[in-house]
């Protein structure tokens, strides 16, 4: 029969050595509220043991048998929850390491939305001006349009007053065959005055009145000769006139032309201005939105980092429950 | 003396504008040919006539485009241009009608100028050669170079019959053809 003390003392030293595996196990930083729990249930059993020997040998087998099962459960659990804990520390290190670079790519994702949006505020302030000149532009194009408006109209007046003043030149022509007849009774008149002169020259003193008569009808003749060359020379520079009015007219008739063209052009260029102008405040309002989009990604950004840095500090917070000196 | 101005310019005033000079020695008609200005006394003149028309004939001298009638007339039309070194113009714009000793001839001038006083003082006589076989057709020269034909020569040099005419190819005249 074994004696009661070496009971005791095989229980003591299991529970000895159950007590430091679980200490150092404990310094290694895994589980101690199994260990914890263990030592009542050791206790408990030392007591069950104690009272088991003073009465029956076989309670102390059951006890030797129960320490021993004891230990070996005890030592599988702290196999089993190290290994747990070693996965545990592993996934716990990639989730530190994959959230520092979640957060970097935040951090560039913040950076890079910031820098756009920054980017789009310039070009939407770019737009804006732009948008401004277009206004401008239409202003004026249609400013344009107007001006070639009364140009075309102006033109047309001119051509009017260069037709009806060519036809007055034409006129004036005609009077030159009237100048022609008239020319014509001049030179009858001068003759008839010469033949009347001779006449009153043949009578002598009695014919002297008559000398003088023909004289001025003669001086009249003259006078009309002189005023029909006159007019004649006034109706040729009329002549060099008309051709300069003819020619003024195909001018004015193509500038005309060209000034209908530019009216229709300047037109086209208004209405392209006006089309412009809405394209341009489209754009303004789609970079507006960009704008907006980059701002609002730059917020999500900023939720993100943070959010990244609190999974971080839960991650080193579980590390260092899990007693690891894991760094991120 | 108030009175003598008075009468003076009453004498003036009432004088008729018509009363012939002193000193005219003759009254002429200009006319212009070649751009040379002519004259003969109006006195001699018979009819300016425009645009006449003028009939040719075959034979006829240099001098002579042609002949016109003048009122069932027929006149001979000289050009004076030859004999004064100049073609003859092609068209005659006007002739007048001149006669000497009862003999008419229409003489071919570019166009009548007007009539003209000439006084003795401002005519001056042509010097020609006294070796000279014909006699000059300009009888007198005013100081403003109008030069007075003699129309004595003009109708010696124009007699038609004495004229030199070329007739079948021969130099002659018509006194010698006939």
């Amino acid at each position: 029969m074994i004696p009661f003390w070496f009971v005791c003392l095989v229980v003591i030293v299991v529970v000895t050595i159950a007590t430091t595996v679980a200490y150092l196990v404990y310094r290694k930083g895994l589980v101690l509220n199994i260990y914890l729990s263990a030592l009542p249930a050791m206790g408990l059993l030392v007591v069950i043991v104690w009272w088991s020997a003073s009465n029956n040998d076989s309670i102390i087998r059951f006890a030797v048998t129960s320490v021993i099962n004891t230990a070996i459960a005890t030592g599988s659990i702290i196999f089993l929850n190290r290994l747990v804990i070693r996965q545990v520390q592993t996934h716990v290190q990639n989730l530190v390491a994959s959230t520092a670079q979640l957060s970097a790519l935040a951090q560039q994702s913040a950076s890079t939305a910031a820098e756009q949006a920054a980017t789009v505020s310039q070009v939407t302030s770019t737009v804006d001006e732009i948008n401004q000149m277009s206004k401008v532009s239409t202003s004026s194009s249609q400013e344009v349009v107007q001006s070639a408006g009364t140009a075309v109209d102006q033109s047309a007046e001119g051509l009017e007053t260069i037709i009806n003043t060519r036809k007055i030149m034409d006129q004036i022509a005609e009077a030159g065959e009237i100048i022609d007849l008239v020319n014509e009774l001049a030179e009858q008149s001068n003759l008839l005055a010469v033949n009347a002169g001779i006449e009153a020259a043949k009578a002598g003193d009695f014919g002297r009145g008559f000398a003088v008569v023909a004289s001025e009808v003669r001086n009249l003749a003259e006078q009309s000769k002189e005023a029909v060359r006159q007019i004649r020379e006034s109706i040729r520079r009329t002549e060099e006139g008309k051709r300069s009015i003819v020619d003024l007219e195909h001018l004015v008739k193509r500038l005309s032309d060209v000034l209908d063209e530019n009216s229709e052009k300047a037109r086209q260029i208004s209405s392209a201005s006006v089309q412009q102008s809405a394209g341009i405040k489209q754009i303004n309002d789609a970079m507006k939105n960009v704008e907006q989009g980059g701002r609002d990604t730059a917020s999500v950004a900023k939720q993100i980092e943070e959010s990244v840095a609190a999974l971080k500090d839960l991650g080193q917070s579980m590390t260092r429950m899990m007693g690891s000196k894991v760094t991120a | 003396m108030t009175l003598t101005i008075l009468d003076q310019r009453a004498l003036s005033v009432s004088k008729p504008r018509y009363q012939k000079k002193a000193d005219v020695a003759m009254r002429s008609l200009v006319f212009e040919l070649n751009s040379q200005r002519l004259a003969v006394p109006v006195e001699q003149v018979d009819q300016v006539i425009h645009e006449p028309l003028v009939t040719p004939l075959p034979g006829t001298p240099d001098f002579m485009p042609g002949v016109l009638n003048k009122k069932g007339e027929i006149l001979c039309v000289v050009n004076i241009s030859p004999w004064m070194g100049a073609p003859p113009s092609e068209e005659v714009a006007y002739v007048a009608v001149v006669t000497y000793k009862g003999r008419k001839l229409a003489l071919a001038v570019d166009r009548p100028v007007e009539f003209r006083d000439l006084s003795a003082e401002e005519l001056r006589e042509i010097q020609t050669d006294d070796d000279a076989s014909t006699a000059p057709l300009f009888l007198n020269v005013t100081t403003d170079l109008v030069a007075i034909i003699d129309l004595p020569t003009l109708f010696q040099y124009a007699d038609i019959r004495k004229a030199n005419i070329t007739h079948r190819g021969v130099r002659t005249t018509m006194e010698e053809i006939s």
